[in-house]
């Protein structure tokens, strides 16, 4: 009797939906339907799984298994894949770190559309038809507030609005990643097959032929996005997706430049780094300036000394002794883990695997580095030994030809091919060469 | 299946779900850890700040948009606006939803780090909108010239236009049923636009 009574309230209350957004009459744009929703989803797809492994990869570019490297000790299994990051080819992270930032840039309209796309499914009437159902509608809400956290983090770091984030931003975006890609795969498993099923059901080419006055509205489908009393069309799905694709080029346009470099970084005119900061050895992009990581002239004046330590009692030189030893040379980018990038300087000094055997550690496994700076978390950084013995890393003492500027870390400072740009540690003071 | 009707779907969509929840828990607890309560605003909030509130205040634009200057008292273009209003629109805001904190000149330490300005992005930004914008008003005046002269030979447009674009409100009216051919409704300013009218209407 009971069970029959409320099963009674229950059928009432699910077909008389509160009014507005709850009721499908509301929603009336003649193009919303599952076609359209599969074309963005299908971007997303290849877009996010680019996203999702460029961002593994530089997380793996740190070295975070070496000391001194990881920004999250607390990582457990999650940093199960990590591998040996190579020194080649040395514009791997440049590229790595370009794709990650620009396509994640360049993504904000397709994720928005699609957001847009599905709205009415948020305001699903009953909200919840079954358990699993509302399970599902749970992860969602990790899908869809991993996706936004995982871009608003991004976006606010690289244009240094650390202020507002809660927490270290490599924890926050390493861990959000994590948080989101369950959701992600396991919608992308249960929604594969009616995305492929909605994407056979018009023909791309037919949509891009068909112009606003002949759009109509997709057949009514039973999940409720399509409008059950469709407006006059103001636009075709071919002017929607064409609407999402001139955003994605704007938003591409004004940031890609800075990850290009040469003459194209004026054209990055909305990116951090589409400035020029100057001319002459010394004019391209600095990661830090001295003032803002405390360093001195006095710190790195007379007296300041690199100090070498292996095995036996430490040595230290001063500049005109490194400038002494055999100098080498290496065309080399800076890349930042923020995206932007610089094209080839040429960098020189002395090889690591030279200062390696100067502390009687030719065979060293890593290499802690530390720098004059101090109270930051990359004041210092290690390097593995593949990194140490490639002919083309250097504790480099000049640059295209004249000394390093204390903003690139005069007196000396650290290049290594295909490493993070923050690894690339300036002002060197000491480097501790440590066997396995 | 048998037994598992309770649940509402296949036995897989369960194990699935719940392998996700455990992953983004084991995530979650190192996510979490340092400002549980501020990762949570950033995690969940994010949600209704786009469901709640930027959806429905861009939704309300649009709608609002149609519906002042449909009512205005001049007489409006007779070929259709507002995508000329919604492109420039669009493009100029999602400009300002990446780059707000540079564009409003939050960061602090934006100088302090990289030795640049941080002062040009506003005016980096307000050039842009004024081009979109100047680009979509150059556009759109082409457009109603087309349309005029179109109209002064009264004369229809070639298939190709016609079938490209229409004023708001030709077409399919709304309630009419699926599939039948779209009906002429609109106070033609000109007996060119009218022409163009029952062109369209017809084809």
């Amino acid at each position: 009797m009971l069970r029959g009574a409320l099963g009674q309230g229950w059928r009432t209350v699910a077909d008389s939906p509160p009014p507005g957004p709850f009721r499908r009459g509301f929603w009336r744009s003649p193009i919303r339907g599952p076609w359209l929703t599969a074309v963005l989803g299908s971007v997303l797809l290849v877009g996010i799984t680019i996203l999702f492994v460029t961002g593994l990869a530089s997380y793996a570019a740190y070295n975070p298994d070496l000391r001194s490297n990881d920004m999250t000790p607390g990582k457990g299994l999650l940093g199960f894949y990590l591998f040996d990051w190579p020194t080649e080819p040395y514009w791997l992270y440049r590229l790595n770190q370009g794709v990650h930032v620009t396509l994640g840039i360049v993504l904000v309209p397709v994720l928005l559309a699609k957001l847009w796309s599905v709205i009415p499914k948020l305001f699903d009437w009953p909200p919840v038809r079954s358990l699993a159902q509302l399970v599902e509608r749970v992860s969602l809400l990790l899908l869809v507030g991993g996706a936004i956290f995982e871009f608003a983090t991004g976006i606010v770091n690289i244009q240094y609005w650390y202020q507002p984030l809660p927490g270290s931003f490599y924890s926050l975006h390493f861990y959000g990643a994590w948080v989101f890609i369950g959701a992600f795969v396991v919608h992308v498993g249960i929604r594969f097959p009616r995305m492929v099923r909605a994407l056979r059901s018009r023909s791309l080419r037919d949509e891009l032929r068909t112009g606003t006055a002949a759009t109509r509205p997709e057949p009514l489908d039973e999940h409720g996005l399509v409008a059950a009393d469709p407006a006059p069309p103001t636009m075709s799905r071919r002017g929607a997706l064409g609407l999402v694709g001139a955003g994605s080029l704007t938003l591409f346009v004004a940031t890609a430049g800075q990850s290009l470099g040469g003459p194209l970084r004026r054209t990055a005119l909305l990116a951090p780094r589409g400035q020029i900061l100057g001319s002459g050895p010394n004019g391209f992009q600095v990661n830090k300036t001295a003032f803002a990581a405390g360093v001195t002239a006095a710190q790195t004046g007379q007296s300041w000394r690199l100090e070498l330590v292996g095995a036996g009692a430490p040595v230290a030189f001063d500049r005109d002794e490194l400038l002494a030893m055999p100098q080498h040379s290496a065309q080399l980018p800076i890349a930042c883990v923020e995206g932007w990038s610089t094209s080839n300087q040429l960098w020189s000094g002395v090889r690591l695997a030279d200062l390696a055997r100067l502390a009687g550690r030719p065979d060293a496994a890593s290499v802690l580095i530390e720098s004059v700076q101090r109270g930051s978390a990359f004041a210092n950084a290690s390097m593995r030994r593949n990194q140490i013995l490639d002919s083309r890393s250097l504790l480099a003492l000049r640059v295209n030809g004249a000394d390093l500027s204390l903003d690139h870390g005069f007196p000396a400072r650290v290049i290594v091919p295909a490493a993070p740009g923050v690894h690339n540690t300036k002002w060197v003071a000491r480097m501790t060469f440590v066997e396995a | 299946m048998f037994g598992f009707r309770w649940y509402g779907a296949n036995p897989l969509h369960l194990l699935a779900l719940i392998g996700c929840f455990a992953l983004a828990g084991y995530a979650g607890l190192r996510l979490f850890d340092a400002r549980p309560l501020a990762v949570a605003v950033w995690l969940f909030g994010s949600v209704i700040a786009h469901d709640l509130v930027l959806f429905p205040l861009y939704a309300l634009a649009d709608r609002s948009v149609h519906g002042v200057l449909r009512h205005r008292p001049a007489p409006m273009p007779a070929v259709p606006w507002i995508n000329y209003l919604r492109v420039p629109v669009l493009l100029s805001g999602l400009l300002l939803l990446v780059y707000f904190p540079l564009i409003l000149g939050y960061p602090p330490g934006y100088t302090l780090i990289t030795g640049m300005s941080v002062s040009v992005y506003l005016d980096r930004w307000l050039l842009a909108t004024a081009v979109l914008f100047g680009a979509s008003a150059v556009a759109f005046a082409l457009r109603l010239r087309r349309h005029r002269r179109a109209g002064s030979r009264s004369r229809p447009p070639d298939s190709r236009r016609g079938r490209e674009g229409r004023p708001r409100g030709v077409g399919r009216s709304e309630g009419a049923p699926r599939g039948e051919p779209p009906a002429g409704r609109l106070a033609a300013p000109d007996p060119g636009c009218a022409a163009t009218v029952r062109a369209w209407s017809s084809g």
